[in-house]
């Protein structure tokens, strides 16, 4: 290859493809909680989602170990998919998103737009996901981007770290980092730019919604932060408990996904980030939200920060809507000072206004039925008001 | 905060340039959107404000006490930089204003006052109350250079965020009474744009910056009606019927005028249906999921309809390197509920047997199909 060609591939190897995000300080939710609480708006990553991150950190990864004629084939049922396909876009690289049946119409459009092919297959995650493994193994330059369970993947995410570290006053540490919980890539992420920033004691508050709350399940299944003995707990319905040797922990495999933040739909969190989260210093507390809790937090989001975000991600805002909840997750500081938290707004393109009329309707439903909501935290169960 | 750090510290963040595939497949050109909405008070209103705020306590001292007249966005702007400056602030509204908002501008740290059916009557109640209140100064809600010059800063901003050596095509720009566009055009003459071409889109039912246009030699199709001897006529409108209400100026800022027909790259002055607005604004909801006013809404319309763009800057049809900066400028006073009425009110009117849109540019009218 010429200098030219190799400087080019040089630069496309190196430059990062995501962007620096906001950071940005939220007036309504700092005077709600009595707090300095920070957004850090990943919706604004050419994807629309954190996942282009991790997602074009590997693709460029690829590019540098198996040269411009890589084929990059993913199984995704929206954001890795739409991801991928925007870094390849720009990598010049052939990408091919494998999706089951029943992905919507605008979701195999979006990807087109970004060139990638697409190929629908099956008729749920796992069968599409099968035919990519078939295709990777048909063709020698065919590389598997992976979901969330991959050492690049976190690296790529962990750079939001380093960003918010530069983007918060000068010598602030957050009192804790929020973010949603899906196969724990994003948590995977985060708990390694902390520890690279010198954060490895910053509490994580890690979301999950009870009907896809596998990372819980696993944390229930080992020493740790779960209060009562280990021995004592019970495995989920539906759950399958294994013992993963290479990391030395338990993780729950979970058999039905029930909720509708289908974004987070993991049936079993990465071994690897479950076990980083039990041994970290600022350890990981862990909390589950009914459905319509998160539905209620996309309306008062949209209505507060103009901005629509998918269920997955609203379950992040959910705990910070709502005081009582916040306070069990963030202790008053010992100091005078106000707490500093940060929510990882991690986005996500399939959130449309429609999705919105309907998450009011099933909110206003929910509360006239009266009641309080159900959120389960690190083993331990408490209710949360539906109006507060 | 110290008044060195007050005065230095920039009180505004610098925001994404995104590349909109969605818009840049419609169009078949590069489009670019800067979102404006990411400001601490959720529009490009904070650069200027807060620059005049940071002026004023430069030049009246840390006792100076900020006062604006406001239906929303500028006053919440205002509220902003007198908290992150220590400053008292006065906002003055409307009635009719919701109480939600007002709320807001609260929160935000300003003292809130209502008076009056219109903004023009709150201005009067502000402009009484600055005389009587020592050490009180009046934040320009449009027409002031100082205003422009923190405004202008997104455009230093975009010139360094495009790919390098990326010179657009044409940078779009909602015009009110014209605060924005003397932002960017400042904002180009610095950085060596002023021969880019600049859109300005106003709505019919408020378009004070077209009609005065109409009244001067320039761009406009035809002769100018005689005028007076002043440098550039303005028009004064006196009912606004638009529903982008934060356009709501009823005339512009003469210096503007003048600026907007001296420029190399020429000024290009659109009106699109309120309609038109509501079809972009819900379309850019979807596309990017972000929420903006109608105001806002009516740049985005400018690219939501490829007729309206192919019309006023053909020369982006040619190929598929040009390049569209359009300014997403923002407003805080949009709601779900809002989005609602317009998702409505737009299906209501492209179900109409009258099939068409009428689009004025530069003194010519032409219509677009309405879409869904």
């Amino acid at each position: 290859m010429s200098a030219i060609t190799d400087s080019i591939l040089e630069s496309q190897c190196s430059d990062k493809l995501w962007l620096e995000t906001p950071l940005i300080r939220s007036v309504h939710i700092s005077s709600l909680l009595q707090s300095n609480v920070y957004l850090k708006f990943e919706t604004l990553q050419p994807s629309q989602s954190f996942k282009h991150r991790g997602i074009s950190f590997f693709a460029q990864n690829a590019l540098r170990t198996h040269g411009p004629d890589v084929h990059l084939i993913i199984a995704s049922g929206g954001n890795a998919g739409l991801a991928a396909a925007c870094a390849a876009k720009v990598l010049k690289l052939r990408c091919t998103v494998y999706l089951p049946h029943g992905v919507s119409q605008s979701t195999i459009d979006f990807m087109r737009k970004e060139g990638a092919e697409v190929v629908v297959a099956g008729s749920y995650y796992l069968e599409a996901l099968r035919r990519a493994e078939e295709a990777v193994q048909a063709e020698p330059k065919a590389v598997m981007i992976p979901a969330y369970d991959d050492p690049i993947l976190w690296e790529g995410h962990s750079s939001m770290i380093h960003e918010i570290q530069r983007q918060l006053p000068k010598g602030t540490k957050p009192d804790a980092i929020f973010c949603s919980v899906g196969g724990g890539g994003l948590a995977g992420g985060v708990i390694e730019g902390c520890r690279a920033v010198g954060w490895d004691d910053v509490p994580l508050v890690a979301v999950e919604t009870h009907g896809s709350n596998c990372f819980y399940q696993a944390l229930s299944l080992n020493e740790g932060p779960f209060s009562g003995d280990v021995s004592s707990r019970q495995v989920f319905e539906g759950t399958r408990a294994e013992r993963c040797h290479a990391h030395d922990v338990t993780v729950a495999h979970l058999s039905t996904l029930r909720s509708k933040a289908t974004s987070l739909g993991a049936s079993s969190a990465s071994a690897a980030i479950v076990k980083k989260a039990l041994n970290r210093k600022g350890g990981v507390r862990s909390i589950c939200i009914p459905d319509e809790m998160a539905m209620q937090a996309t309306l008062r989001f949209a209505e507060d920060h103009k901005t629509l975000v998918e269920l997955a991600c609203s379950a992040t805002l959910a705990p910070a809507y709502k005081p009582s909840v916040f306070r069990r997750l963030v202790p008053v500081p010992e100091t005078s000072q106000l707490a500093t938290v940060v929510l990882v707004v991690c986005g996500g393109f399939k959130i449309s206004l429609e999705d919105l009329v309907e998450y009011r309707r099933a909110v206003e439903a929910d509360v006239a039925a009266g009641g309080d909501w159900d959120v389960a935290y690190n083993g331990e169960t408490f209710t949360a008001s539906k109006a507060e | 905060m110290s008044t060195q750090k007050a005065h230095d510290k920039t009180l505004w963040i610098e925001t994404p340039l995104i590349r909109s595939t969605h818009l840049s497949t419609l169009l078949h050109c590069n489009v670019y959107l800067k979102l404006e909405t990411f400001q601490p008070a959720q529009s490009f209103k904070c650069r200027g404000v807060s620059y005049f705020a940071q002026h004023a306590l430069r030049t009246h001292g840390p006792d100076v006490h900020l006062m604006i007249a406001s239906s929303g966005n500028a006053g919440l702007a205002a509220a902003h930089a007198a908290n992150a400056l220590g400053l008292r602030c006065t906002v003055f509204l409307p009635n009719g204003i919701s109480q939600t908002n007002i709320d807001t501008i609260r929160r935000a740290g300003a003292e809130g006052v209502t008076e009056g059916d219109y903004y023009v009557q709150a201005l009067q109640l502000a402009r009484k109350t600055m005389q009587e209140t020592p050490n009180a100064i009046m934040v320009p809600g449009y027409d002031n250079p100082v205003l422009w010059e923190g405004h202008a800063s997104m455009v230093h901003e975009i010139k360094r965020q495009l790919p390098q050596g990326v010179k657009p095509d044409a940078v779009v720009c909602s015009f009110g009474g014209g605060g924005l566009a003397g932002g960017i055009i400042e904002g180009c003459k610095a950085v060596g744009w002023d021969d880019v071409p600049l859109v300005t889109a106003e709505t019919h039912g408020s378009n004070c910056f077209y009609q005065t246009l109409s009244l001067n030699e320039g761009p406009f199709a035809g002769d100018a009606p005689r005028r007076s001897g002043t440098p550039s006529t303005v028009a004064h409108l006196t009912h606004l019927t638009s529903r982008a209400s934060s356009l709501g100026a009823s005339s512009p800022s003469p210096t503007v005028v003048r600026k907007a027909l001296d420029r190399k790259g020429g000024v290009r002055s659109v009106c699109v249906t309120d309609e038109m607005t509501m079809q972009a604004a819900v379309h850019f909801a979807e596309d990017h999921k972000v929420l903006v006013e109608l105001a806002c809404a009516a740049t985005l319309a400018c690219a939501y309809n490829p007729n309206v763009l192919k019309k006023v800057v053909p020369e982006v049809t040619v190929g598929e390197d040009s390049t569209i900066v359009l300014i997403v400028c923002g407003g805080f006073k949009i709601t779900l509920a809002e989005m609602e009425e317009y998702r409505r009110d737009l299906a209501a009117d492209v179900a109409t047997a009258d099939g068409e849109w009428k689009v004025a540019y530069n003194g010519e009218m032409f219509t677009t199909p309405k879409i869904a």
